[in-house]
């Protein structure tokens, strides 16, 4: 019986090191198809600030840097891509500026998020050429919406966001890439309604359900994949007298109740870093392999599917 | 140089349930404080002329050594569930199974020991010195302790079930308890000097204080300190502190794992080198060196002349001078605790180890199944308890478990295993050494900070192995023991096989859990 082995991966957060990873998955784990379900872009960028000596001064995981020459500079940018921040040069008057202004800095966000995005999108260009695997690209709730247009630029990503597409003759899979609300309100977060609307669009377009793949990036609620410390009016985890904090489940309930009502192969889920698991409702497994992007650690999902269901899987620490 | 900001925009963050203290507790807990009483009564009878003060002092740097290369490690590969993936990512996934098998075999051997421990060490002689000698006698009835044990488990197992949360509040309790029995002994007996000691044990045991001595002498035992003895007996402290780096099987659950891992191992060793250090000091001081040498060593060799109807372990000794009840109670009750509470902890990491190898498909599917309310592992708490028992019964009714008294021996070969692991990594692992925070790139003598460290790892490993099989634990060096404890190691080698074996033929191979993707 044919088998398509698919690899999925999420939340690389701008981690350059961890989206090459995830190119090379495809060679590496001789995948049919490999997915990666959105939160692509970067949280913060790290000012490499060129001061009158000449010389550029950073601070970079609580060190400071003092870096002489232009090879040092290549050598910082490339280890703070690889973690997930965005490096960017700038003069000590630039600094002050940015730091003092802060629609300067969102556009400054906006501005490289882009570039990244370019960068990116050339990356696979040049990666994913000639080679004969499926790429999926999808954004996350966290993403700016300038990067979809890149992403549907592109000759070898295919762009899956909010619509049915084939992963093999016998396999369809849906992607959304929005969530609930978050507490921090991010670009892509909806009311429960919204998403619960989206998934029944995207179903009524599915021909086969039981051999569907769900890759929606927020996980379903009450599972041990959507659990997340508990925030106060601070954004601040409510820590607990014993030492711990509280967790809360975070989940859509819209995404709950279309997978118990109908019972996909599978569901790619994402979003929540620390909830890395797998759990199955009903016949559906879903999964949420978690995110260690600032380690440089492609956490994943590899699954061998065939028409008659999974015949194996793995979570990787790539 | 001013300290320059980043930039950082709204995105939804990521935060760990564990604090550095919590694993700094845990650590300590896992270590055993109180299990010193023991320790230090076996090592004084095994290794005449020990001097238990200095062991605390020669066995904390050789500790720190292994600690701080397992604190630097988890600064490369914090998130990554400890030694099994490193020995897994630098050497071969059936090396780093099989070490962290021999961890979870002697895990579960000691938990199989708590409650006959507790009774045997704590409760038992207790009830005898309040003149309860029929219930003492009910309690120290194997199938009794099994049923205590039946409910011990189910206990271990609520509190394991509801999670992380719930696990922490029971170490904290424990921690707190144990450190009141131990500041406890310390106020009473602090007051005593050997010969104050030695009028109310000779009116209160039966037993003559000057006698213990010149009877030990007379068996062999030597007048004064013994410096090979005392470097051959920090195996026993060695022994006490197995367990200070079990926080990196944790380190998912905790939060900045970098920092975190520094403060729970390197705090927990000097907070436990303290507690050793101190229960011995004030035991010297107060019934004095050659005394306390001497009755451990008459009771070791099952001497006629012993006739203390329980070990001389330090807490029960303090028991039967202290007029005190209440403060007895105190010292011996809290004693109690330390297995019990150590047994939780090796249950909550046992759990994990079950769940994480189900997770990595090593083991079968089901053992990761967790229940929607709690969140926890339930399939693998359900066998770890049935495994719980068992070990317990085997314990109890047969020798088997004996033949882990060469658990240092394999601890030091698993450490001395990883420490390879380390100190080669620089070389096999470019990439990743490169992209490591610059305190593991530092270079000391020349070399990078992790490779000294993983040398000198490995070489202080390697002494504590040799220390332990010379004139080994159990008296003399038993050639079952040794074969038992390494047929451990291959037993795990064996289940990884044969699970490697199965998902190749299935499909995908098992060797790609923890593959690194080549990263340019």
């Amino acid at each position: 019986m044919p088998r398509t082995r698919i690899f999925f991966t999420t939340d690389v957060h701008g981690s350059e090191r961890c989206f090459i990873k995830f190119l090379n998955a495809g060679q590496f784990y001789k995948a049919d198809c490999i997915i990666l379900g959105g939160d692509i872009t970067f949280k913060a960028i790290v000012p490499l600030v060129r001061k009158g000596d000449g010389k550029v001064y950073a601070r970079f995981l609580g060190e400071n840097y003092v870096l002489s020459s232009e090879n040092e500079v290549k050598l910082m940018e490339k280890r703070v891509r690889s973690i997930g921040f965005y490096p960017y040069q700038m003069s000590e008057e630039e600094y002050r500026e940015y730091l003092s202004n802060k629609r300067m800095q969102d556009e400054l966000f906006e501005r490289l998020v882009v570039e990244m995005i370019k960068r990116w999108v050339s990356l696979a260009e040049e990666k994913l050429r000639d080679k004969n695997f499926k790429c999926f690209i999808s954004p996350g709730n966290d993403d700016s919406r300038l990067v979809d247009e890149y992403l549907k630029s592109s000759k070898y990503i295919i762009y899956p966001e909010e619509q049915v597409v084939k992963v093999d003759s016998d396999h369809e899979m849906i992607t959304l890439g929005v969530s609930n609300i978050t507490p921090w309100h991010c670009i892509r977060d909806v009311e429960e309604n919204v998403i619960e609307e989206k998934i029944e669009k995207l179903v009524s377009q599915v021909s086969d359900i039981k051999n569907c793949i769900f890759n929606i990036h927020v996980p379903p609620y009450g599972t041990p994949l959507d659990l997340a410390p508990k925030l106060d009016e601070n954004l601040k985890p409510i820590a607990l007298p014993t030492g711990g904090v509280e967790m809360v489940n975070v989940g859509s309930t819209s995404v709950r109740k279309a997978i118990e009502k109908y019972q996909p192969l599978l569901g790619l889920h994402g979003h929540i870093h620390e909830s890395r698991g797998i759990f199955k409702i009903g016949r559906t497994l879903c999964v949420n392999p978690g995110s260690e992007y600032t380690e440089g650690i492609l956490k994943g999902f590899l699954a061998d599917i065939t028409e008659k269901g999974i015949r194996d899987y793995l979570i990787t620490t790539g | 140089m001013e300290k320059q900001e980043l930039f950082v925009r709204k995105a939804s963050g990521l935060v760990r349930n564990i604090s550095a203290w919590d694993a700094l507790i845990f650590n300590v807990i896992v270590m055993g404080p109180g299990a010193v009483y023991l320790y230090g009564m076996w090592a004084s009878g095994l290794f005449p002329g020990v001097d238990l003060t200095l062991t605390a002092w020669v066995a904390a740097p050789v500790c720190m050594i292994i600690g701080l290369f397992y604190a630097l490690f988890s600064v490369i590969m914090p998130r990554s569930g400890g030694d099994y993936v490193w020995a897994t990512r630098i050497l071969h996934p059936s090396i780093g199974f099989s070490m962290v098998f021999f961890i979870f075999i002697v895990l579960m051997a000691f938990v199989g020991m708590e409650i006959p421990w507790a009774v045997q060490w704590g409760l038992a002689p207790f009830l005898s010195y309040l003149g309860y000698e029929s219930l003492a006698k009910l309690l120290n009835n194997n199938y009794v302790m099994m049923g205590l044990g039946l409910v011990y488990y189910a206990v271990c197992a609520v509190i394991t079930v509801r999670g992380a949360r719930a696990f922490v509040k029971a170490v904290w309790a424990s921690f707190i308890l144990i450190i009141i029995g131990i500041i406890t002994y310390v106020i009473a007996l602090l007051p005593m000097n050997p010969s104050t000691f030695a009028s109310i044990f000779n009116s209160s045991t039966g037993m003559n204080y000057q006698d213990v001595i010149s009877k030990a002498i007379a068996n062999g035992h030597p007048t004064g300190f013994v410096f090979s003895a005392t470097m051959l007996g920090i195996v026993y402290t060695i022994l006490n502190f197995t367990g200070f780096n079990l926080s990196v099987y944790i380190a998912g659950e905790v939060k900045e794992v970098r920092k975190a891992q520094f403060i729970a191992i390197a705090g927990g060793i000097l907070v436990f080198t303290l507690i050793t250090w101190i229960i011995y000091v004030v035991t010297y001081k107060a019934m004095g060196a050659q005394f306390v040498g001497a009755i451990s060593y008459l009771a070791v060799q099952g001497s006629p002349d012993y006739t203390l109807p329980f070990a001389p372990a330090f807490h029960l000794l303090a028991m039967a001078v202290l007029e005190n009840k209440l403060l007895s109670a105190i010292i011996v009750l809290t004693w109690a605790i330390v297995p019990l509470a150590c047994g939780l902890t090796y249950i909550f990491t046992a759990v994990r180890l079950i769940f994480a190898w189900s997770f990595d498909r090593v083991l079968p599917q089901v053992f990761s199944k967790v229940d929607e309310r709690y969140n926890s592992p339930y399939v693998a708490l359900i066998f770890i308890t049935i495994l719980s028992i068992v070990f317990e019964a085997l314990w109890l009714f047969t020798p088997i478990l004996s033949y882990v008294a060469y658990v240092v021996t394999g601890w030091s070969i698993e450490i001395a295993v990883v420490s390879i692991a380390g100190a080669i990594l620089p070389y096999v692992k470019k990439d990743l050494f490169e992209a490591s925070p610059s305190i593991v790139k530092r270079k000391v003598l020349g070399l990078p900070l992790i490779t000294l460290l993983g040398m000198l790892s490995f070489f202080a490993s390697v002494y504590i192995a040799y220390a332990s099989l010379t004139p080994a634990i159990a008296g003399t060096l038993n050639e079952t023991y040794i074969i038992f404890t390494f047929g451990i190691f291959v037993l795990g080698f064996i289940i990884y096989l044969i699970s490697s074996v199965y998902h190749r033929m299935k499909g995908i191979p098992l060797e790609l859990t923890f593959k690194e993707i080549p990263p340019e």
